[in-house]
């Protein structure tokens, strides 16, 4: 099927033929994955999608092809994202409940002298199956993301823009207008709830290694 | 082995002491969060040291919260499976490349004029 034209970008030395009508085949699905894991609706994630491929047309003349195409469609793609959650947060105030850490209160309660310790059979667990092993498995990463999903959104917000795009905790209360000590919450908020999570749902389950 | 009888009897007794007297393990899984997203205070890492010392599941939490941190950080390479995340639907394929060859069309349209 014929793609579109070619559009040859000139940079200082040599010439590299970038044709756009093969975005979608080639990069397609990874940026909707992308965008999917972070913005969890659909729509919103194709329309991003689609925005990324227009922009880098406009600015082809600034990829130099010192990275994969891959890479430099990606990194368009991560501001765009990133300008939806500022705008995002700007619009819909934090949910008093996205600071609520009461849901973890039955994993501290006890009977005895050790008030607000560990419950004893809620504690974390050891686990049965190796955490080596697992970040070689894809489906373990289908858990994690499955964890993540349940989280409430800005909770997984802050959390995806934390620990999967590795911004620090100024950077992340500037786009979301977060104060700091609402980021720790929602963070610790987070970690809580995706350690018990990959838990019951992969490390407690199936063969034991 | 008596010497070793009373290594343990004194680990207890310390084990005791900090489990008794410093914060809670509800406040130090807090901390160590916090150690993951920031430099802590030196108070709040003496804390965390010494219960540490003492709780093996906060030893527990502290390590699969690293893992899950490094889990995160790998979790964009590796979704690779459709199951999990779907991928991009025929309609929106068809839908971007036809905005996509409108927007060449132009792109070209105005290189040409340039």
């Amino acid at each position: 099927m014929q793609t579109g034209e070619t559009i040859t970008v000139s940079v200082v030395e040599n010439a590299i033929a970038i044709d756009p009508g093969t975005w979608v085949d080639e990069h397609g699905d990874q940026l909707f994955r992308y965008a999917i894991v972070r913005l969890r609706d659909e729509s919103l994630a194709e329309d991003c999608v689609q925005e990324t491929l227009l922009s880098a047309i406009q600015s082809l003349g600034s990829y130099g092809g010192k990275s994969t195409e891959r890479t430099w469609l990606i990194g368009i793609l991560k501001h765009k994202i990133i300008d939806h959650f500022r705008k995002h947060s700007r619009e819909v105030p934090l949910d008093p409940s996205d600071t609520d850490l009461s849901e973890f209160d039955p994993l501290f309660e006890r009977d005895d002298e050790f008030k607000h310790h560990w419950h004893d059979t809620l504690s974390p667990r050891i686990w049965r199956r190796s955490p080596d092993e697992a970040l070689q498995e894809n489906e373990f990463f289908g858990v994690l993301q499955n964890c993540m999903s349940k989280l409430p959104e800005r909770v997984a917000t802050v959390f995806s823009m934390r620990e999967m795009n590795g911004f620090d905790a100024e950077e992340i209360c500037e786009i979301l207008s977060l104060s700091s000590s609402n980021f720790w919450v929602i963070m610790h908020r987070a970690r809580m709830a995706l350690r018990r999570c990959i838990e019951i749902n992969w490390f407690m389950k199936g063969k034991i290694s | 082995m008596a010497e070793t009888g009373i290594i343990q009897k004194l680990r207890r007794a310390r084990n005791l002491f900090i489990l008794r007297t410093l914060p809670p393990c509800k406040d130090i899984v807090k901390i160590v969060s916090a150690s993951l997203d920031r430099k802590l205070t030196i108070r709040e890492r003496a804390v965390m040291r010494l219960h540490l010392l003492a709780c093996k599941p906060c030893v527990r939490y502290m390590e699969q919260s690293h893992f899950l941190s490094s889990a995160a950080s790998q979790l964009d390479d590796n979704l690779k499976d459709d199951l999990f995340t779907g991928r991009l639907s025929d309609e929106a394929r068809d839908r971007i490349k036809n905005a996509l060859k409108a927007s060449t069309g132009l792109f070209a349209l105005v290189l040409a004029t340039l």
